[in-house]
């Protein structure tokens, strides 16, 4: 992948990330982390992953923006209910510790020598599905099954929670029922 | 810049991503924006694990495709993470009304 296009895509990630965490709107933060989204996923496709990029496109893309803008759509949100803004002070802070995290992490990337792209091996089978998929189902077929139990979990844990919420309130009118309040 | 190679520049987008995600998690309030930054950093951290395959990739066989396949497991964490941090913040905001995590009531999470 050309320098120049890492660049002009690392800008255009970073930029959409700052525009997320500074919107005050959370649809607009939502588009901007959309675009930012799709900027890593083209920088996977120029690191010749073209299946993690179908899957940032699919997963990141796809599913986890629409649960957002699927929430955010259900609160429909009043300004008084986001909260007021962050005071000077704690922003200050928190662009110091990032600016903090970001030097240490630019210092430890500076500091490691010679690494580049060789490409001896690099058939056009790399990152695709199949030669993927051939290394998901043998070496970490483990992991695999793991992370289905993870989800099963997740599935179940967002059951419950949205149950329990739907139940208090449905004793909650079950209290204040026509059927109570004639009977008291 | 000098000895700076593409590479490196990968890294650095990544770590830059990540460190924005940190600043959001810090310096907000409103709890849908704190799980939107916790995406970024996530995003960062596979975004490095892709170039460390791709540097990896002149290796014998499993060298890189590791990476790959711990890229796709976080992004399935990932989506099992999102989904139950918005259903408790569902579940927080019909209890408080309020999506702000300063919030007198929302604080009792806390203890």
């Amino acid at each position: 992948m050309p320098t120049l296009l890492i660049i002009l895509a690392g800008l255009l990630v970073v930029g959409a990330g700052l525009l997320t965490v500074t919107q005050r709107n959370p649809v607009r933060a939502a588009l901007c982390m959309l675009v930012a989204l799709a900027g890593v996923g083209a920088l996977m496709l120029g690191l010749r992953s073209p299946f993690l990029a179908a899957m940032q496109v699919l997963l990141y893309g796809g599913a986890i923006m629409v649960l957002f803008t699927f929430v955010i759509m259900l609160l429909t949100l009043r300004e008084d209910e986001m909260g007021p803004e962050p005071s000077d002070g704690s922003k200050l802070g928190a662009a110091f510790m990032s600016l903090l995290t970001l030097s240490v992490l630019w210092f430890g990337i500076s500091r490691r020598g010679g690494a580049s792209y060789e490409a001896p091996r690099l058939g056009e089978e790399f990152g695709s599905a199949q030669h993927f998929s051939t290394f998901l189902y043998t070496d970490y077929v483990v992991a695999f099954e793991l992370v289905t139990v993870l989800v099963l979990a997740a599935v179940a844990g967002v059951i419950v929670l949205g149950r329990s919420a739907h139940r208090t309130s449905l004793e909650q009118t079950k209290i204040a029922g026509p059927g109570e309040e004639a009977h008291s | 810049m000098n000895g700076l190679t593409t590479p490196d520049l990968v890294q650095m987008v990544a770590a830059a991503l990540f460190s924005v995600g940190v600043f959001g998690v810090l310096s907000r309030r409103n709890l849908l924006i704190v799980l939107m930054s916790i995406e970024l950093m996530l995003n960062g951290a596979n975004l490095s694990l892709v170039g460390f395959s791709r540097e990896m990739a002149h290796l014998p066989r499993g060298a890189a495709e590791g990476g790959q396949v711990m890229v796709l497991m976080a992004m399935a964490v990932a989506a099992a993470e999102v989904a139950i941090g918005l259903s408790i913040l569902i579940a927080l905001f019909r209890h408080v009304r309020s999506v702000d995590v300063d919030a007198p009531r929302a604080t009792l999470l806390r203890n």
